[in-house]
């Protein structure tokens, strides 16, 4: 049965082939595919352009507007055109701080190491922040307070960061008070109290906030220059902090190591030569020191040169007959010269001929 | 004083080494027996320039000068296959006449400096009248004195440097054989001339003139 099926279906393969490759002849009519098929008459009035394609598709609308000569064009209500961009009213708006906040920022009202009275960091933004620099607190010296303002916004003339550091925190503690303007991070005012300026230069002081702010600006989002400014200024506390501890000072106090004393005038204390001028012991042994040192010198160069000069006669000795020598047995050193890089009592050859053979 | 062949110390009046036997007949039957004449400043090896030569005479000089009883010689010599320098400079000493140096001042009141030029390596051997003042020590160190000329060919100021750094150990030689002459002498194996007829010189500022003669031991 299996077999008889295989030969049928044999069979029918060359048939199947043969009539699907069999072209139609000239004149035939094409076999139907179930398509639409156009007619003469349809062709014509295509052709005429009383027939448009899809009109069947698109309705009666359609049809009236390709038919139509002019195209309609489709113009916005001018109600909506009318509404203008919201922005700010004015420079000043945002320029000028509010009195409101006033207390906050610069009559210690602010409390904790990031204050934002005015709510421009988002509550999620404000709470991670805000643990980073408890965190920095609690893990270094020098603790490191924000205030943030508004990119535009100007500190009022009759405050300063320098006057809030000096009547709202200790000159004792290591502290970094910083005001940050939200997306205009070089405008950044960075401020330490007296325990960190006596003990760290200058110039690495504004080495921290310029690295701070360079980082700041490598990002576009207001609160991603936040971030990186803080954490770029607190691994700039960090580092002022190895700086002070390896130089022997100490930002806790005890000790006060200052870096700049060099640098301070000292205006009441006396010069060094001028107190050994104005002792008379001191200032005879100078002068005899004065006329000696060059007596002593040209002493030992008269010396020397007598010495040079000086013979050496030994008294008259009697010698021996060591090994049978007539004039001298007397065999000193030997030193081999190879190696540039050994050293010469590396290169004493004291071992006798026959072992340097082996 | 150390055997030029073992290297073993041996006593200042031993007339062969008690460990190897050698003597200065063994010297001869190496190199054999006649004497030699040379300069005292002798480039068999070719090696100093000439404009050179002249400062080195002159260091000899100055050294002469210096120690009116002493003098030094140089030997720099291209070698082929010298078994010992040590026994070289032993023999050389000996067998030696110097034809520049006068006959106040025998082999026996001479440094010779010794060089292989080929082995690159050099020696110092001394007469009988400088064993109380020069050591193996002392000479080793003068020669490394010199060391680093020596490396670099440089064998004018190589010498100079030997030279200047052997002065040390015979002024203060000379210092010590002031104060203490009996003593000093026999450290060396020598002994004051004429102290045993009862006359003790310190011998100082004595010259040495015909004191002892050229071959004379």
């Amino acid at each position: 049965m299996r077999k008889d099926f295989v030969f049928v279906l044999a069979g029918m393969i060359p048939l199947v082939c043969a009539q699907t490759l069999r072209k139609p002849p000239p004149g035939e009519g094409e076999v139907s595919d179930g398509l639409p098929e156009w007619n003469d008459q349809e062709l014509e009035a295509l052709e005429s352009g009383e027939y448009i394609p899809g009109s069947s598709l698109m309705g009666k609308l359609a049809r009236e507007i390709l038919d139509s000569e002019t195209q309609e064009v489709i113009v916005l209500d001018p109600a909506i055109q009318e509404i203008a961009e919201e922005g700010p009213k004015s420079e000043e708006w945002s320029k000028a701080i509010g009195e409101e906040y006033f207390s906050a920022y610069f009559r210690g009202g602010g409390n904790g190491y990031l204050v934002d009275p005015q709510e421009l960091l988002a509550t999620q933004e404000f709470r991670d922040r805000e643990i980073f620099l408890n965190r920095h607190a609690r893990d270094f010296i020098i603790d490191c307070h924000f205030y943030l303002f508004d990119g535009l916004q100007e500190i009022p003339e009759e405050e300063s960061l320098e006057a809030l550091v000096e009547s709202h925190f200790e000159d004792d503690n290591p502290l970094a008070v910083v005001f940050y303007f939200m997306g205009n991070p070089r405008r950044s005012q960075l401020v330490f109290s007296n325990r960190v300026v006596d003990v760290v230069k200058l110039e690495d002081r504004e080495k921290v906030l310029r690295l701070a702010i360079e980082d700041a600006l490598e990002k576009s989002d207001p609160a991603s220059q936040l971030d990186i400014f803080s954490i770029q200024l607190s691994i700039g506390l960090v580092m002022l902090e190895e700086i002070v501890t390896k130089e022997g000072g100490s930002l806790l106090g005890g000790k006060t190591f200052v870096m700049d004393e060099e640098n301070r005038p000292r205006p009441n204390q006396p010069n060094l030569w001028d107190k050994l001028i104005s002792n008379r012991w001191v200032s005879n042994t100078l002068l005899g020191i004065a006329i000696l040192l060059p007596a002593c010198l040209l002493g030992f160069r008269v010396r020397r040169i007598i010495n040079k000069r000086k013979t050496y006669v030994f008294p008259i000795a009697e010698g021996s007959g060591l090994l049978d020598a007539p004039h001298g047995a007397g065999v000193g050193g030997v030193l081999s010269f190879v190696s540039s890089t050994a050293s010469p009592s590396s290169q004493k050859q004291d071992v006798p001929d026959y072992l340097q053979k082996i | 004083m150390k055997c030029p062949r073992c290297v073993q110390k041996i006593h200042l009046g031993a007339s062969s080494c008690p460990h190897c036997g050698f003597s200065m007949v063994h010297a001869d039957g190496v190199f054999g027996s006649q004497d030699i004449k040379l300069k005292k400043f002798s480039d068999v090896a070719g090696v100093v320039r000439m404009k050179d030569r002249e400062p080195m005479r002159k260091v000899l000089e100055n050294f002469e000068a210096k120690f009116p009883q002493l003098f030094v010689s140089v030997y720099l010599g291209a070698f082929e296959d010298l078994n010992s320098l040590r026994q070289y400079g032993f023999w050389m000493l000996n067998r030696t006449n110097y034809v520049d140096v006068d006959a106040q001042r025998p082999n026996s009141t001479g440094i010779l400096i010794l060089v292989d030029v080929n082995a690159k390596s050099a020696s110092i051997t001394f007469g009988y009248a400088l064993m109380p003042y020069l050591d193996e020590n002392s000479t080793f160190e003068a020669l490394s004195a010199g060391h680093p000329f020596f490396l670099q060919g440089d064998y004018l100021k190589a010498l100079k440097a030997v030279i200047e750094k052997l002065e040390i150990p015979l002024v203060r030689g000379w210092r010590r054989v002031r104060k203490n002459p009996i003593e000093v002498l026999a450290r060396g194996g020598q002994t004051l001339k004429g102290y045993g007829s009862g006359q003790k010189k310190t011998g100082a500022s004595e010259p040495s003139s015909g004191k002892v003669g050229r071959g004379e031991g």
